[in-house]
């Protein structure tokens, strides 16, 4: 970890070190953001949301148990489930700060850049959606994120024994349910497993 | 990525309603501990097994139902008391650790976890000619009790090739004295975590061996150590070492 944020508390209290922090990682949070989402929009309220609950929870963030990106997307999936519940209840939430009102239009081009670039994953993301929600996480950060089976395996609590077993069971699954969408899954499910 | 990024309107933007955020509203500089004791989920109160006289329990059911699978107390003093009757409900063991503030892993299906099998310092078993010797002849005699923690116990030390010294009277956890104890008692497994322990603030994995032994291991302060406690399988015959 570079020195200028750690440890990582840090974030949570001084505006250069989470500045820091910010720009190293802006580009990784927009982009797990875009692998998840298609409006612009709701994209910048969500990285906003991410960075906000990283700076909230940088506390709880213990080197021992992975790289801090792992971490960082463990925040992420949280924030992303918090806004779904949101939606469910309908409910208005004020947002400490709205991403969306950030925006200009040059802006708004390069989240949809984004976007654009991030579709595939956002199709598999879909073919994942039918999974119990343990396994499905799991093969998200992993297939999708690019997170080693170990680094997953922390930001979800298992075993790494435990995840490689439900990442087996959960890739046929979603090499079946491909094919059913008609594509093609060695191209769609870039899994095989970094260590 | 680096510090010279280009950030576009929207980042920075966003960068600077955080830094005003963080500004405005900075954290503790004494962060509580990390892994607070959440509200304990107060299924049941019952009196402990003559511990301390209002203990709060909470129960495993696990999936066959009928009677609990395990139990977790935090004593008055602040020890957590875990009586595994039955090798059932990980996940609700997890989760009754979890309130009482213990990080756990919790796992039964014997995919080879364990300091009998042994664990080597990337968290894999280590290879069959580098495993302690099984058993440790049940040196707590009278409930099948085995006692194996931090070098200092009667058994041999569980750790992992790096450690220092298996056995040397040394500490190789380097956690001090004995963070916890795993008895046998009777047809239960009891594993007492003192309030002072620093696995009250370690994670922990509380597994099976393929002999269906229940282990309990944790890092030690040595890079790289495992270090932990294991029963004999009260199913099997005591092997001998």
């Amino acid at each position: 970890m570079r020195a200028d944020y750690d440890p990582l508390d840090r974030i949570g209290r001084e505006p250069d070190a989470l500045e820091a922090f910010y720009r190293d990682h802006v580009e990784a949070v927009q982009r797990f953001v875009a692998r998840r989402v298609s409006d612009p929009h709701l994209a910048a309220d969500l990285t906003a949301d991410v960075f906000l609950a990283a700076v909230d929870g940088a506390a709880t963030y213990d080197s021992r148990r992975g790289p801090v990106v792992a971490w960082l997307y463990g925040v992420g999936r949280n924030a992303i489930a918090a806004e779904a519940r949101r939606r469910t209840r309908e409910l208005l939430a004020v947002r400490r700060i709205e991403g969306r009102r950030l925006l200009d239009g040059a802006a708004l081009a390069r989240i949809e850049e984004r976007l654009d670039a991030e579709r595939e994953s956002r199709r598999l993301h879909r073919a994942i959606a039918a999974l119990p929600e343990e396994d499905r996480a799991l093969l998200e950060l992993v297939s999708l994120d690019g997170l080693s089976i170990a680094d997953a395996a922390r930001v979800l609590g298992v075993k790494p024994a435990t995840a490689r077993v439900r990442l087996h069971r959960s890739r046929a699954r979603v090499t079946a349910r491909l094919h059913e969408m008609g594509e093609t899954p060695d191209r769609a499910l870039p899994v095989e497993v970094r260590q | 990525m680096n510090a010279s990024t280009q950030l576009d309107t929207f980042e920075t933007t966003l960068l600077a309603e955080l830094r005003r955020e963080v500004a405005e509203h900075p954290a503790p500089a004494v962060v509580p501990a990390v892994r607070r004791p959440r509200r304990p989920l107060r299924l049941a109160a019952v009196a402990a097994t003559g511990v301390a006289a209002s203990v709060v329990a909470v129960f495993g059911l696990g999936s066959s139902g009928g009677s609990p699978a395990f139990a977790v107390e935090k004593t008055s003093g602040g020890d957590v008391i875990v009586t595994v009757h039955r090798l059932d409900d990980a996940g609700g063991l997890e989760k009754a650790l979890r309130a009482k503030g213990i990080d756990a892993d919790v796992s039964y299906d014997a995919d080879g976890f364990g300091p009998t099998t042994g664990i080597g310092p990337d968290g894999k078993p280590l290879p069959e000619d580098q495993l302690p010797p099984p058993g440790a002849d049940a040196a707590g005699g009278d409930q099948g009790h085995v006692e194996i923690q931090g070098g200092t116990g009667p058994g041999h030390t569980e750790s992992g090739p790096q450690a220092a010294q298996p056995g040397g009277g040394d500490d190789p956890c380097g956690l001090g004295g004995e963070p916890a104890t795993l008895t046998q008692q009777g047809s239960d497994w009891v594993l007492t975590i003192p309030a002072d322990s620093p696995l009250q603030d370690r994670h922990v994995e509380i597994g099976t061996d393929s002999t269906g032994a229940l282990s309990v291991a944790y890092a030690g302060d040595e890079p790289h150590s495992m270090c932990g406690m294991v029963t004999v399988n009260r199913g099997a015959a005591p092997r001998t070492g």
